[in-house]
């Protein structure tokens, strides 16, 4: 999933989606980009929100200028 | 901890029916639950939670044991308990909820669906609309399916809210006796009881920031996947609606489709109607003047958009 601009409300619904899946064998990648770091604090709190289990999985890494293609 | 208003965050108790779940299902709507208790006890915005399981199920989804583990394992996130109720009976979703309901004190209590996933923010964002005291159910919107049926973007107000994910103002429930367990067994008994809230004076609303995780399918046409069961009490319901709400008219035109239709859970349906009717035991016709109820075709709202589109 990609989102741009800030949109915390689309995050929390994919967050959520992802954590009523019946397969929970996956990991979870965030990666903020050119995200201010009241922005980061902000997406992690989203996350850490969710149930433990959910957040052992999830990792997020802050991404900053161009991203190769 | 205080609310915003100051005032002690309220006690809530959330409720759920299980039939033929899995031991797995079930923990993973627990732990969706106490998750959000976890969150929302933290900020302060609700107060003491316990969680009630009624399971209609022809066995224990649940042992004592396993009960007693999900008690001492969520009691630190804020659940002060688990409560299991096996019914020895299938008493469908209306009756499975007045059975588990008590005026208990606590001024609301939310009703979700053993397949439905609570948001960390559910509750908080649940109670918040219900502060509003004419409000008399506030509803969770669903993911990944949003409910198609209309509402009021500025205040929330629908014509019924889906008992998938909703929070009950409680002296309400119990000033209408609850569910009509005897009309409606599986299908459209969130709808009477809405109307009914409705008819006595409070407001349905859906608070869109409220989320729940509804596991619901469609298939490749787009129509949501239906099995056996569902096909019959949904026309069952359909045409007890349109009785209980004084529309004659839709109940005769109802009856001719679903008789005439190739699928037997119509017909069985139309026939078991038909036969209630005759042996004078369908309910007694309310809202004459359709104050409340609405029919749009087979929808009790208008709808924004259908997933077929």
């Amino acid at each position: 999933m990609r989102t741009q601009h800030r949109r915390p409300a689309t995050l929390e619904e994919a967050l959520l989606s992802l954590s009523a899946q019946s397969c929970d064998d996956f990991e979870l990648l965030l990666l903020p980009h050119d995200v201010s770091e009241g922005g980061i604090v902000e997406v992690q709190a989203l996350v850490d929100a969710y149930p433990p289990s959910f957040v052992a999985v999830s990792s997020l890494s802050k991404v900053v200028g161009a991203l190769a293609r | 901890m205080t609310s915003a208003r100051g005032s002690a965050p309220p006690a809530l108790t959330v409720q759920t029916v299980l039939y033929g779940h899995s031991l797995e299902e079930v923990r993973r709507w627990v732990v969706g639950v106490a998750n959000a208790v976890r969150v929302e006890r933290a900020r302060g915005v609700v107060g003491p939670v316990s969680l009630r399981i009624g399971d209609s199920s022809p066995g224990r989804t649940l042992s004592q044991l396993q009960v007693e583990q999900m008690c001492e394992e969520f009691e630190p996130w804020g659940v002060i308990g688990v409560a299991y109720e096996h019914f020895e009976a299938n008493l469908g979703s209306a009756g499975g909820h007045n059975r588990l309901f008590e005026l208990d004190g606590a001024p609301y209590f939310l009703i979700l669906n053993p397949d439905a996933m609570a948001s960390p923010f559910l509750l908080g964002e649940l109670l918040a609309a219900a502060q509003d005291t004419t409000v008399g159910i506030a509803e969770a919107r669903q993911l990944p399916l949003e409910h198609p049926k209309a509402y009021d973007l500025r205040t929330g107000d629908t014509s019924w809210a889906s008992g998938a994910g909703c929070l009950v103002r409680s002296e309400v429930f119990a000033q209408l006796g609850g569910y009509d367990a005897e009309s409606f067994f599986l299908y459209c008994d969130d709808v009477d009881l809405s109307w009914r809230v409705r008819l006595a004076g409070f407001r349905v609303v859906l608070q869109p920031s409220a989320r729940i995780f509804h596991d619901k399918r469609l298939d490749l046409d787009a129509v949501v996947v239906s099995g056996e069961a569902e096909l019959y009490y949904s026309a069952e319901a359909a045409l007890m609606l349109a009785w209980k709400y004084s529309r004659p008219d839709l109940v005769d035109e109802w009856l001719e489709h679903f008789l005439t239709s190739p699928m037997h859970q119509w017909v069985d349906a139309a026939n078991a109607f038909t036969k209630r009717r005759s042996e004078g035991t369908l309910p007694a016709p309310i809202d004459p003047e359709g104050r409340v109820a609405q029919f749009f075709g087979m929808h009790f709202a208008r709808h924004r958009y259908s997933y077929s589109d």
